[in-house]
């Protein structure tokens, strides 16, 4: 999942997106200035907005606006020291999801947006089944059956990409921009070696296929087909 | 004891004055009626006695024509009561015709000591006997001498009651009395609804006035419609002194809401920092820079305050008797070379072009204007550059100039400079230290100070704030 946060006190991006680097193993990227974080929105496949409201270059309410008027619907979280009713009203009037005021819980915070990234992706439940695999999105723990995985921090963020999208094909490319930040090395066959150790800590036996590679298109995760 | 209201104390007045009016209309009014009724008394007895003189000067004095004639006239006018009456001739006194019942007039026109009244020139006297009031007319007529009989004096007494007249003029100030108290009573119920109309206005204002509080001034409609225009002076001061107060109002409230925003930021960075650090076990070097950000921030947080503080302090503060005299170019020197090494560490030279000019002022409050001022041209003039004070002295003011080379205000800008927390769109990182008050404090300093400050900003000259403070003579050294 990838974040991306708009607010021009560094200090404080930093600490959300190292929880959220730290906790969910989110791709973060930091915009101190309005402006360039919608040059940053436009560019890159963002899962979630977090927004300051009074920015240098373009004002949050006006980032909001133009996010709204080209169509996409990527969750935005505004986070403001404005914290009239007025306020809240107005930027959720705006077309944010949701509206947190500081000073805010970094743990509220990260729920907050756990929350929103599974709503966009269409999942409610924080707990997702496919056939005997169970992924606790709160716990962060997944199950094969009774036996729970351990896994890495990306081997995680992959699975439970892939399984928000249940059923649908996930290219390489989605799941390389969907994971990772700007501060990352991008080698290609990464996402090779993370299907591959997903696939074997599923099932040792490899008699059960979740994850099905699509020739040319990308990966699909299931239930294994009988 | 309560103050009475202008309505009860202006309609007592009215009312009592008209009351006052009756009584002394009454008064004249039943007089005048009972002089009129006697004056009525009085003429019939002048008819009667004509009459009597016609009959005797026709028939002859002491015929039984004439006596029967004279009767006839004394019972002709029902209405008069006669008390009684008598004629008698005057050279002996023999007493021709005579009624002494109920009064003898003869012997009571004895006892009054009237004079003689003069031929044909009847007099009247007024009659008080007992119970009996009455009118008496005294008249002395000559009968001319005729076929055998000579000339004669004759007197004629005449008395009619005036009980009737007093009875009447009784149930006339009666009637008056009961009138005047309806009309006196109607026209209090008059008056007081006239007051109630006319003091509807004020009513109305109390009501809307009533209807005011903290909450919802800024919503008050300051539309009256017509208003009577001794109220308008009031109204139109009300108006005014109102909207100053909402003004003030939505000032302060402003400040508070801005204060608490820029409070919630360094708020939000220690408590995320903390939080940050809590989260997980970390290395040693984690938490000390943890425990160091979020000593900054609370450093921060403790400016703010202290700016904040000082603020109010300036918005409370009156030309007060701690100002002392203080040559200013000396002082601003020494504040220069105070700041010097400051200065040279950020990559500044401090220039200070000084001239002598003594002003009075509060010296911790304006070390506070002029340090603010350094401060930011240290804060945002590119470094490597000169910051330079210039002063100069003109007519009963010193100008004084802190110039830096950045010229990064956008001239829309510059008006709103020294509005509290306003920052200029480029300078809005808060990483500078800067609270956005610095500014604002120091034009509460000059204005205190019975001056002013001013900015300028382009990319050719630099940023120049001017400030103007009014000279003060130079003391006599003691």
């Amino acid at each position: 999942m990838r974040v991306l946060i708009i607010e021009d006190e560094r200090r404080l991006a930093d600490n959300i997106a190292q929880v959220l680097r730290e906790r969910e193993k989110y791709a973060v990227d930091i915009s101190e200035d309005g402006l360039d974080g919608f040059y940053m929105f436009q560019s890159n496949p963002y899962d979630l907005v977090i927004l300051d409201l009074m920015l240098p270059g373009m004002g949050g309410l006006e980032i909001l606006r133009r996010i709204r008027q080209n169509g996409k619907t990527t969750p935005v979280l505004i986070l403001s020291a404005r914290d009239s009713t007025d306020d809240i009203v107005q930027g959720l009037n705006y077309g944010s999801d949701d509206y947190l005021t500081k000073p805010f819980d970094l743990g509220e915070l990260v729920a907050r947006c756990k929350s929103l990234i599974r709503r966009a992706y269409g999942v409610a439940a924080p707990l997702i089944r496919i056939g005997e695999l169970s992924i606790d999105t709160a716990a962060r723990r997944v199950q094969a059956g009774r036996r729970v995985l351990n896994l890495t921090g990306m081997e995680y963020q992959t699975l439970v990409y892939l399984a928000m999208r249940q059923g649908q094909i996930v290219s390489k490319e989605q799941l390389l921009e969907h994971l990772y930040d700007f501060n990352w090395e991008r080698f290609s066959n990464v996402i090779e070696v993370y299907i591959s150790a997903l696939r074997r800590k599923i099932d040792p036996t490899r008699q059960q296929q979740y994850i099905r590679t699509c020739r040319g298109q990308g990966y699909l995760l299931d239930e294994p087909s009988k | 004891m309560r103050p009475l209201s202008l309505k009860s104390r202006i309609g007592f007045c009215i009312a009592a004055v008209i009351a006052a009016a009756l009584v002394v209309l009454s008064i004249v009014a039943s007089i005048e009626f009972k002089e009129a009724m006697l004056r009525s008394v009085d003429h019939r007895l002048r008819m009667t006695a004509e009459a009597i003189r016609e009959t005797i000067l026709t028939d002859g004095f002491e015929t039984e024509e004439s006596r029967r004639e004279i009767e006839a006239i004394l019972k002709g006018p029902r209405e008069t009561v006669w008390l009684g009456y008598a004629l008698w001739k005057e050279e002996d006194g023999t007493i021709w015709l005579e009624q002494t019942e109920p009064l003898n007039v003869r012997d009571y026109l004895r006892l009054q000591a009237q004079p003689l009244p003069k031929l044909d020139e009847p007099s009247i006297l007024v009659v008080k006997d007992g119970k009996m009031v009455g009118q008496m007319l005294w008249m002395r007529f000559l009968v001319p001498a005729e076929s055998g009989k000579e000339g004669r004096i004759i007197h004629l007494l005449l008395a009619a009651s005036s009980e009737y007249s007093y009875h009447e003029t009784k149930e006339y100030v009666q009637v008056l009395a009961v009138t005047g108290s309806i009309l006196l009573m109607i026209s209090i119920g008059v008056i007081y609804s006239i007051f109630r109309w006319g003091f509807r206005p004020i009513g109305e204002l109390t009501e809307r006035m009533n209807r005011i509080s903290e909450k919802n001034l800024e919503q008050v409609s300051f539309e009256f419609g017509p208003m009577p225009p001794e109220l308008l002076p009031f109204v139109h001061s009300w108006k005014e002194m109102l909207q100053k107060l909402a003004e003030a109002m939505s000032q302060q409230r402003r400040f508070t809401a801005d204060a608490a925003h820029e409070l919630r930021t360094p708020l939000a960075l220690v408590k995320s920092t903390l939080q940050l650090a809590q989260s997980q076990p970390r290395e040693l070097s984690f938490y000390r820079q943890s425990i160091q950000h979020a000593l900054e921030d609370l450093d921060r947080m403790n400016r703010l305050v202290e700016q904040m503080l000082e603020l109010s302090r300036l918005d409370r503060a009156e030309l007060d008797g701690t100002r002392e005299p203080l040559d200013l170019g000396a002082w601003l020197e020494d504040l220069s070379e105070q700041y010097s090494s400051y200065a040279q560490e950020r990559g500044f030279r401090l220039v200070c072009r000084r001239c002598s000019a003594w002003i009075r002022a509060h010296p911790q409050q304006i070390r506070q204007l002029f340090g603010n001022l350094i401060d930011n041209a240290l804060q945002y003039g590119p470094p490597g550059t000169d910051v330079t004070i210039r002063m100069e002295a003109e007519d009963s003011f010193v100008h004084v100039q802190v110039h830096d080379e950045g010229g990064r205000i956008p001239p829309e800008e510059c008006p709103f400079l020294f509005e509290r927390f306003y920052r200029i769109s480029k300078a809005r990182d808060r990483h500078s230290g800067g609270t956005g008050l610095g500014l604002a404090i120091a034009q509460e300093i000059a204005i205190l100070h019975g001056g002013r400050i001013t900015v300028r900003s382009n990319p050719q000259e630099g940023t120049i704030f001017t400030v103007v403070l009014p000279l003060e003579e130079k003391p006599s050294a003691s």
